[in-house]
């Protein structure tokens, strides 16, 4: 009789927590509407910021989010340098195509009246917009670098890299809230549900190119700031994927879409890049488990010392390499004559 | 009026009997997670990565040891084995390539039952393997000491290699053919996962499975208490054919790489595919394969001749 009295309150407590939190959790779901206003917020803020974006065009990609000033003072000499404008091109061009992806696909929010919880997607939007205050807060330091005359060329460099480190963690919340879109609006508003059968629409198989597009920049992003740490490297390798890079920007991705194509041709193509992106999930597999940074640094480039202490890096590197300079340029080739109108 | 309450307890029955319902309840929870634990399938991983690395004459003072063998059988009374050691040398190379291609495959397959199932075989050969490649060395070390000598023994001893070398050649074949099985079914709809993938597998397999049937019938005709005279080896053409085949399919991956991208390929694989699709086809072609390389097998057709020819290695 006493273990009942203090058993069914305590299960009457538990209960009554549960409701609660699950009355919460579901409780603020937001709405399609409140989003694309924070969206337009946020985006109109960066299109209005013409001090840390400009608008114009990076390896054919027409963009009004060009990052400003990504120079540096590249040592000639022991006393001298000059300015850089190449070696960080990729900064630019990867931060141009997530913000294009965002600008053009978060309309579709205005008009939507998909109920689902939008909790997920503004809070990436929320977390891109703090890091873009950051980036602006380090580019305007910059640019009062750039204006102090003849500033020791280290000093100035001290300014770019924290800038750099911001921009790099800014282009993380980018692609982070675009994929966050693109899931949205293709599991949940199923913009591209007929890609491949008759009812597919032009509408449908672009936003379907432009998604995994997405994902191929997003493969260069972790490449180029998560494993080589948004340092340059003087590496072939690391010159190939530059160059890859830049080929599928201007050869492919901002060349007109073919989306006059039959449903067949669709259908084979996304089985292709079905298959691509398995190919790739094991592509971000080896480049989460090497760090090309540590390989050239920490290990002067010796893929023995660094196997010792990580026993699959030759094996993740080997991965990598092959998957840059070779399969990626039949995937470009491939994506040219079937996804690229006019070819 | 109610009844009265019997005199005595039925407390302690009652506990006795919630203590033994949770003991069972607990011994089935334990059962049920120690048979859902999956089987560490990352030491696969790992045995394969080490295996690599330690295999029979990977390393360059093995190398060293074996060249410097095959060069004193080369001037002794029994000269006629040097052929063989250079072609056990050519496989050894081949068959490390073959698993070297599965090394840099095998971290990304999907843990599931498939691989689950193939693990265990994948890992009991490799380490039989390797136990193998340790008594391959101390033979060979064996032979170098013994010398250029005209006597038995040092024969006895090339035997005892070949015979050893066989069951080595039979481990890592059934390792080999294991890891085909993993990569298969478990490497998923991948661009390195096509047709010309699995009928490339499929031909390592099947390509050993010839080849160390010739060992074993050697071994059989090369006995110790045979006279040398009944000894004559005939494997070099296959091996040498088998050798090309891994480097263009394996090592350059030619044909696996580029199915995806290459109509030509995926013709290639379309004619290959009606002739693998006849039982022991692929294998009688192997068998007819000639000292000099040259099949012997009768195609019915030049586009398959020429289809399958090139796959395996010939001219």
């Amino acid at each position: 009789m006493k273990v009942k009295k203090i058993i069914l309150p305590v299960f009457l407590i538990c209960v009554l927590a549960l409701t609660s939190v699950m009355l919460f959790g579901c409780g603020k779901k937001g709405t399609s509407a409140d989003t694309y206003q924070l969206f337009d917020e946020t985006i109109s803020a960066m299109k209005a910021d013409t001090s840390t974006f400009s608008s114009g065009s990076e390896q054919g990609l027409t963009s009004n989010f060009i990052l400003n000033d990504v120079v540096y003072k590249k040592e000639v000499s022991s006393t001298s340098a000059q300015d850089n404008s190449t070696d960080y091109n990729q900064y630019k061009l990867l931060a141009a195509y997530g913000l294009n992806f965002i600008e053009k696909y978060y309309p579709q929010l205005k008009s939507s009246s998909v109920q689902v919880n939008f909790k997920s997607l503004n809070n990436s939007v929320n977390s891109m917009k703090s890091e873009y205050e950051w980036v602006k807060a380090e580019h305007s330091k910059l640019a009062g670098a750039k204006e102090v005359s003849g500033l020791n060329y280290n000093l100035y460099n001290g300014y770019f890299y924290n800038y750099r480190t911001a921009m790099s963690t800014f282009i993380g919340r980018v692609y982070d809230c675009a994929n966050s879109l693109a899931y949205h609006l293709d599991r949940e508003v199923n913009l591209a549900a007929n890609v491949g059968n008759d009812k597919m629409t032009a509408t449908g198989l672009e936003f379907y190119l432009d998604y995994q597009y997405l994902g191929i920049f997003e493969d260069f992003r972790i490449y180029f700031l998560d494993s080589h740490k948004g340092i340059p490297s003087d590496s072939t390798e690391y010159t190939t994927t530059k160059n890859a890079l830049v080929r599928f920007s201007s050869e492919v991705a901002s060349k007109d879409k073919n989306i006059d194509m039959t449903p067949q041709l669709a259908l084979s193509l996304s089985k292709f890049l079905g298959t691509l992106k398995n190919t790739r999930d094991d592509l971000r597999q080896a480049m989460w488990g090497f760090s090309y940074h540590e390989f050239e640094n920490s290990y002067d480039g010796s893929i023995i010392a660094y196997n010792k202490v990580n026993e699959n890096a030759k094996i993740f590197k080997n991965n990598i390499d092959y998957y840059t300079s070779t399969t990626f340029t039949q995937v470009l080739d491939y994506l040219k004559i079937v996804a690229v109108k006019g070819n | 009026m109610g009844k009265n309450s019997k005199g005595y307890s039925t407390g302690g029955g009652k506990k006795a009997l919630i203590g033994v319902a949770l003991f069972v309840l607990v011994a089935i929870v334990v059962v049920i997670i120690l048979l859902c634990i999956p089987p560490n399938t990352y030491n696969a991983v790992q045995t394969l990565n080490r295996a690599t690395e330690t295999t029979f004459l990977a390393r360059d003072a093995e190398k060293n040891e074996f060249n410097e063998a095959e060069l004193s059988i080369s001037g002794s009374a029994f000269s006629k084995y040097s052929n063989e050691f250079a072609s056990i040398e050519t496989l050894t190379n081949s068959v490390n390539a073959v698993l070297e291609f599965y090394n840099s495959k095998l971290i990304f397959a999907n843990v599931d039952k498939n691989l689950k199932r193939n693990y265990k075989p994948i890992k009991n050969n490799l380490n039989s393997a390797k136990d193998s490649k340790d008594k391959l060395v101390n033979m060979i070390n064996d032979i170098n000491t013994e010398g250029k000598t005209s006597s038995d023994p040092y024969r006895y001893k090339l035997i005892d290699f070949r015979r050893e070398y066989t069951y080595w050649l039979k481990c890592n074949q059934s390792a080999i053919s294991a890891l085909k099985n993993a990569y298969l079914g478990s490497m998923g709809d991948i661009l390195e996962n096509n047709p010309a993938t699995s009928a490339v597998l499929n031909a390592v397999d099947n390509y050993l499975s010839v080849i160390i049937s010739d060992f074993e019938k050697t071994n059989d005709t090369d006995k110790k208490t045979t006279d040398v005279s009944e000894y004559n080896y005939k494997g070099a053409g296959k091996i040498n054919n088998f050798k090309k085949f891994v480097d263009v399919n394996l090592v350059r991956k030619t044909n696996i790489a580029g199915y995806y991208f290459s109509d030509a390929i995926q013709a290639k694989f379309d004619v290959l595919s009606t002739f693998l699709g006849v039982e022991k086809n692929f294998v009688k072609a192997v068998e007819s394969i000639t000292e000099s390389g040259y099949f012997e097998f009768t195609f019915n057709d030049e586009t398959i001749k020429n289809a399958v020819t090139a796959f395996l290695g010939g001219n």
